[in-house]
């Protein structure tokens, strides 16, 4: 039988860049073609309500801020702590609280028509998404307690704290008892930056925001620190860098802009608390951060991007009649081709013939791991990295530390893939302290069909990596 | 990575523009009216958004080439609607049905903005000089259901599939008790809240609670067949929504409120075409057509003849349904011996009758 393996490239030639935005480009094009054609529209006719009818007049184009201002913010904050490692999936949640903490502060301060009013709901909301945030980290940090399940819980949670609220005690008084605040009046109320459209002055917090955050991953020893946590736990504790001080201030952050972003949505949109404030944003900005490469400033192309599809699909149905799901089936294959274009950039798949298979453990340059016979030990080389000590010979970063280099690839697993704690640590490293290589390899799911002898060996020789110890 | 997304982005919408610049527009040639609506849900829902489909296909028939429609469907009922409405309108509607609650607020604003464009928006209470409200006296619907219901049911218990606890559906479960009481005193409804339009699986996991405590007939304010076919599977009695069902539970559908918004569709576009058009609110029931009950079905005749007895009484006006006295679950009197709620009274209510189990936030 023959295996695929998926290595990472050690370089990245000029047609390579190349290839891996025109490849999805004509992919997108092609596929989606198919979808346009089978409901009898002109692949171009779709193209253009896609991509060029929702942004061609200035209200499209506000439009698209506005739709991308909440993903750049959540997607900015998400990026950051899953470069560490930390999951963070319930951002939806962060939203929401952030929401009812900004516009309870409208609600109910004294202060109501004064200009504190903005300010004060804008740190309620920071302070409301940082705290739900909190929680997670809390029960992470304390009781090692998976934060995928707990910040997803917590989601449900807000959503029907929110329900609550606006069922009941924060209910319009005046609103025929339907589930919905007062209108928030106006000091409550972001202005309007272009008239006649919804582009609001909140719009103008996302830029400086994921400027902030490219300064702290790439400019301060917090975001250097958090990337090595990430990206070589390991070598994180051997400098000494705390991972549970990480977990706590990536996911109190990313909570700050996510709860931020559910104000400005509040106060800037929407007008009131409703059952239903987000179309899904907080889940959504997972899809952007990964699109943007986990780079803040990729991010926010990535948000403009996904905003535009959004938008692309409800032109289509109004221009075109394309129905609902038909939009949402190209929205899905533009960000398939999108992401499988950055994958293969980064990575490149090999095809092992059987015959090779026996022999892969210790065949070619990227693998220094012990040979496990098993075939287990192939599946698990997706991520096996070359020692490679030049740290611009690849797209991971790598951190050079005092005497020692260390690089390191980390797998960019789907994060819910990796909600099984084994998985988790499956980072395979390679390192070369002062020039004596030592290598690791973590038992892979599927080294439990191995037996128990072979999984015996395997620990004789290698050293299991927890990263989170 | 971040490279790759900018370039992609770019170079899609540039070859998108380019190819566009050579397509060329389609010609406008006699200028039809164009009627956009709004849709909360999928076309294909089989229930409440379906049955405005038909209602703009209603539209389509009577006026042919001097109209032409678009829908959006699945539009949320959040920051997502406003969009939407203005885009409609920007794109040269005349004439715009947004057709759930959600999108009272949403619009409003978008009116303000466009007040050359008329707007109806379905079920909610705000209008202003070029927005008008409709919605339909389903609660007549769910009075004859309750008819039914009290017939049917052995055990006493009835299953309610509730969506929002807003005056609309609260409403609706108060008329269907009343109805069920008056053929039988001791019966009692259960309701459960899926805090959603449209949620197949969770409206089904609802239906299916209500069976496995006890219901024996299930009845629903949510807008997909899904707890009719709960119930159908269970085999226990169930009322179909919005629309005729039966399809989906070919032996044990009683019978459907059906919306019927074909007529008031039609007369509104052609006020527009008349030059006529006013904000105006209407409120129709089974009397106007807007309410229809699908037929009677899978029921001994009796049965039948109960309903369509009940039916014609409240269609003239003989039977009042929220006639007093009515006393809240709570123990507050509502109204006294003889007299009526009114109309004002009807759509704020936020009380339930004694005899609804199930929570009411408040």
């Amino acid at each position: 039988m023959t295996r695929l393996r998926v290595e990472p490239r050690t370089s990245a030639p000029l047609s390579l860049h190349v290839a891996a935005f025109a490849v999805p480009v004509a992919a997108t094009a092609l596929l989606g073609s198919l979808v346009f054609l089978s409901f009898s529209i002109s692949p171009l006719a779709g193209l253009h309500a896609f991509f060029v009818a929702p942004v061609s007049s200035a209200h499209g184009l506000s439009e698209l801020l506005v739709k991308a201002a909440p993903l750049t913010l959540i997607g900015c904050g998400l990026a950051l702590a899953f470069r560490s490692n930390t999951w963070n999936i319930g951002a939806e949640g962060q939203f929401t609280l952030g929401a009812i903490a900004g516009c309870g502060v409208a609600l109910f301060a004294p202060w109501q028509d004064s200009a504190l009013m903005l300010p004060a709901m804008i740190l309620a909301a920071l302070a409301a998404g940082a705290f739900w945030a909190g929680i997670v980290a809390w029960l992470r940090t304390r009781f090692a307690a998976n934060e995928i399940l707990s910040s997803l819980m917590l989601v449900y949670v807000a959503q029907f704290l929110l329900l609550w609220l606006v069922q009941g005690p924060w209910r319009d008084p005046d609103g025929f008892n339907f589930p919905e605040t007062r209108l928030l009046q106006d000091a409550a109320t972001l202005s309007p930056l272009l008239p006649g459209t919804r582009l609001h002055s909140g719009v103008l917090f996302v830029l400086p925001a994921a400027v902030c955050l490219w300064l702290i991953l790439y400019r301060s020893l917090f975001g250097f620190q958090l990337r090595v946590v990430g990206a070589a736990p390991r070598a994180a504790r051997f400098a000494g860098f705390s991972r549970a001080r990480i977990i706590w201030l990536t996911l109190c952050l990313g909570g700050a802009l996510a709860g931020l972003a559910g104000t400005l949505e509040v106060s800037g949109v929407i007008g009131q608390l409703v059952p239903r404030i987000s179309p899904g944003y907080g889940f959504t900005a997972i899809i952007v951060a990964f699109l943007g490469g986990l780079h803040p400033l990729g991010v926010v192309a990535a948000a403009l991007l996904v905003a535009l599809t959004y938008l692309g699909a409800e032109t289509a149905q109004i221009l075109l009649g394309l129905p609902h799901a038909a939009a949402g089936i190209f929205q899905g294959l533009l960000l398939f081709t999108v992401l499988g274009g950055g994958f293969l950039r980064r990575y490149r798949v090999r095809v092992i013939p059987r015959a090779e298979t026996a022999t892969a453990g210790t065949a070619g340059t990227t693998k220094t791991a012990p040979s496990l016979s098993s075939p287990s030990s192939t599946i698990t080389g997706t991520t096996k990295t070359a020692p490679s000590l030049s740290p611009s010979s690849s797209t991971t970063t790598a951190p050079s530390l005092s005497s020692s280099t260390i690089t390191e690839t980390t797998k960019t697993a789907a994060p819910l893939s990796s909600s099984s704690s084994s998985l988790s640590s499956t980072t395979t490293a390679t390192e070369t302290v002062t020039g004596k290589v030592t290598t690791k390899t973590t038992p892979s799911l599927s080294s439990s069909s191995s037996s128990s002898t072979t999984a015996g060996t395997t620990k004789t020789v290698t050293k299991t990596e927890t990263d989170d110890g | 990575m971040k490279l790759g997304i900018f370039t992609t982005a770019l170079a899609v919408v540039a070859a998108a523009a380019a190819v566009s610049g050579a397509r060329g527009l389609p010609a406008a040639s006699a200028e039809p009216l164009k009627v956009g609506f709004v849709y909360v849900g999928p076309v294909g829902d089989h229930g409440w958004t379906y049955r405005h489909d038909i209602g703009r296909r209603a539209v389509e028939e009577e006026f042919g080439d001097k109209v032409s429609t678009t829908f959006v469907e699945s539009v949320n009922e959040g920051p997502d609607a406003e969009r939407v409405i203005s885009r409609l309108a920007s794109e040269g509607h005349d004439l715009i049905f947004t057709t759930s609650f959600g999108f009272m607020n949403p619009t409003i604003k978008a009116a303000e903005r466009f007040p050359d464009v008329r707007f109806e928006h379905a079920t909610g209470y705000k209008r202003a000089d070029n927005v008008s409200t409709y919605a339909g006296r389903f609660y007549e619907g769910r009075y004859v259901s309750g008819v039914m219901a009290g017939h049917l049911s052995e055990g006493g218990v009835i299953g309610y599939v509730g969506s929002f606890p807003i005056p609309e559906v609260v409403r609706g479960v108060n008329a269907f008790l009343l109805g069920a009481r008056s053929v039988r005193p001791d019966i009692r409804v259960q309701v459960v809240w899926v805090n959603s339009w449209y949620d197949p699986g969770r409206e089904r996991d609802a239906a299916q609670v209500l069976i496995d405590r006890g219901a024996d007939v299930i009845t629903q304010h949510t807008d997909s067949p899904a707890p009719l076919q709960a119930a159908a599977a269970a085999g226990v009695y169930a009322f179909g929504q919005a629309s005729d069902m039966i399809a989906f539970a070919p032996d044990t559908q009683v019978t459907a409120v059906v919306d019927n918004w074909d007529r008031y569709y039609v007369a509104r576009a052609r006020a527009v075409l008349d030059g006529d058009w006013e904000s105006s609110d209407t409120w129709g029931g089974l009397d106007t057509g807007m309410v229809e009950m699908a037929a009677y079905t899978n029921v001994p005749e009796s049965v039948a003849s109960a309903a369509r007895a009940a039916e014609a009484a409240v269609r003239s006006g003989e039977h009042r349904i929220f006639t007093g006295p009515l006393v809240s679950r709570d123990g507050v009197r509502k109204i006294g011996e003889g007299e009526v709620l009114d109309d004002d009274a009807l759509l704020a209510m936020d009380w339930f009758l004694e005899g609804v189990e199930g929570e009411l936030p408040n």
